[in-house]
């Protein structure tokens, strides 16, 4: 049940996207991201899904674990795909007791979920092969800007590692309360909505008072070796753009440059 | 003692198959408990203890391989796991980690309610069970969370015996106690084993383990490395250190005295038999130095 969640999981390498500089492999995926928002025709869609597979296959990972990544969000891709179908008002192509699909709406749904799909694997992309602790460095890189703005940049980036660094140890914990309680007969598979909820009970409280105390552990462990937050702290790992940083950012550019003539001057 | 219990046949386990992170926790254990029998289950960290105590109770499936309750295969069509899970209880490591309920006499009863018991049936097992480990009287009403660590762990050792199990398994029950949770957790263990249960009991400490088990079985790498009487098993030291464990200080301090010429016999084990075995060594070297 808690197993197979993309989130984190990096997989170690060393392709050129994995050497990239974390900031500008953050840049390039924001990029991509909005790009794929500019424009809704197919062949946008095309250059942007030919973007990613060559992105893919430059990293080394397998197709098959970022096809992987878009089973949690399968549910919501259905979704989307049959809001758009039903909803659409157009030329009518079957109907399903009350609800209407139409052609325009076909058009529509699978454009919509092609958009999604895109979007999870270009970020999976990214957190498959970024360690985490690289992902949190260049976030933080890229919002120091902000920190006259009053944006707590060090302190997010401190937070989202602390958050990541958990939650392997947050799911071992998870199977092990299940376990123990599945020992003691509880059953979290059968029964109604209400009664799974109920049964829940028992995983979640444990869950609660154990990260409430490994929080409580981690601080004072983070104050007994003198934390005291993002000021005139130095870096074991100092970030540097090379020429494939430069490389893969025009790449990208360039990616985002077709799909904006195809938007406004086609 | 001869009615075997619970069989494995050649179980292995594999986690996450198939993937470059497999691991081979369990390779084709073999192994019986028998009915009554006190089972130390030793092994260095990573040596597949855990992976074999669930096992037992069928919270993880081999990847190849049978295990036996009472000759027939829990994984069988028509074995109820629930069923298997109620006669065998299985007490974590840390099990204060998952209480839950509001108060400790709620929490004890979480296992006979999931049972299908209601009402007094319920509070028959709870008070039994509370008893069993020597926690009566108010703490029943207290928060689980308001009790003391030792407390705590007995609470939780209470839950899985308010289902009545035929076989106890405790993966380190002792952990993290100080010395007088460990006699108490441990002194309780003991009790319920003359009470007629059958105890598998994973340690790390030698002399819990030479002190209550009747039998030693020694993990290393997935498999079983040794299986016998404390006796048998502690005699060899010097192959149990090689693999990373240790022997109960007795049987260090005998072969310490070996080496250095007295003759005692390899496989003390209890202080008091160490004391009479140098005492009659020492005599027999004094006569001969007459």
């Amino acid at each position: 049940m808690l197993r197979g969640l993309p989130i984190g999981q990096f997989i170690p390498g060393t392709s050129p996207i994995h050497r990239m500089d974390p900031r500008a492999k953050i840049a390039a995926v924001m990029l991509a991201i909005l790009t794929l928002f500019i424009h809704t025709s197919p062949l946008s869609y095309a250059v942007m899904t030919l973007f990613v597979a060559l992105a893919v296959g430059l990293s080394g990972v397998s197709p098959g674990l970022i096809i992987r990544g878009l089973r949690p969000v399968l549910f919501i891709l259905l979704l989307t795909v049959s809001l758009h179908l039903f909803l659409t008002r157009g030329e009518v192509l079957f109907t399903l007791g009350p609800l209407v699909a139409t052609r325009e709406g076909l058009r529509q749904g699978v454009l919509m979920g092609w958009r999604i799909a895109v979007l999870i694997a270009v970020t999976s992309l990214l957190t498959l092969t970024t360690s985490p602790i690289s992902l949190t460095d260049g976030l933080e890189a890229l919002l120091k800007p902000w920190r006259r703005l009053g944006v707590p940049a060090h302190e997010l980036a401190m937070m989202m590692t602390i958050a990541l660094r958990f939650i392997p140890t947050l799911m071992e914990e998870a199977d092990k309360v299940m376990k123990a309680q599945m020992a003691r007969g509880a059953d979290f598979a059968s029964g109604n909505l209400l009664q799974r909820a109920r049964s829940l009970i028992p995983l979640l409280v444990p869950l609660f008072v154990g990260a409430f105390r490994r929080a409580d552990e981690l601080a004072l462990a983070m104050e007994a070796r003198g934390y005291r937050g993002g000021d005139h702290r130095t870096r074991l790992r100092v970030l540097r753009a090379t020429y494939v940083d430069a490389a893969a950012l025009a790449v990208t550019g360039a990616f985002s440059a077709v799909v904006i003539y195809l938007r406004f001057w086609r | 003692m001869s009615k075997p219990l619970i069989s494995l046949e050649a179980v292995t386990h594999t986690y996450t198959p198939g993937t470059s992170f497999a691991v081979t926790a369990l390779d084709q254990v073999s192994l019986t408990i028998h009915k009554g029998e006190f089972v130390g289950l030793i092994g260095p960290t990573g040596s597949g203890k855990s992976t074999l105590v669930q096992h037992l109770n069928g919270l993880l499936r081999p990847t190849s391989g049978h295990v036996r309750l009472e000759g027939r295969d829990i994984w069988e069509r028509g074995m109820s796991l629930k069923q298997v899970r109620q006669r065998i209880g299985l007490v974590f490591q840390y099990p204060e980690h998952q209480l839950f309920d509001e108060t400790v006499a709620a929490d004890v009863g979480f296992g006979p309610r999931n049972a299908g018991l209601t009402g007094q049936a319920v509070e028959d097992r709870v008070t039994e069970a509370l008893a069993l480990v020597g926690l009566g009287g108010a703490l029943a009403d207290r928060s689980p969370f308001a009790l003391s660590g030792g407390q705590m762990r007995r609470a939780a050792l209470a839950g899985v015996l308010a289902m009545r199990p035929e076989v106890l398994v405790l993966d380190e029950p002792a952990s993290g106690l100080d010395p007088r949770g460990r006699d108490e957790i441990l002194g309780h263990v003991l009790g319920l084993h003359r009470l007629g249960l059958t105890v598998v009991l994973v340690s790390h400490n030698m002399e819990d383990i030479a002190r209550l088990a009747t039998r030693i079985v020694v993990m290393h790498q997935g498999r079983v490395l040794m299986d016998g009487t404390a006796r048998e098993v502690f005699a060899r030291t010097d192959a149990l250190e090689a693999v990373g464990l240790s022997a109960p200080p007795m049987t260090l301090l005998a072969r310490e005295l070996r080496r250095r010429g007295l003759a005692v016999p390899p496989d003390l084990i209890s202080v008091d038999e160490g004391f009479q075995a140098v005492l009659k060594a020492l005599g027999k070297e004094a006569r001969q130095g007459a």
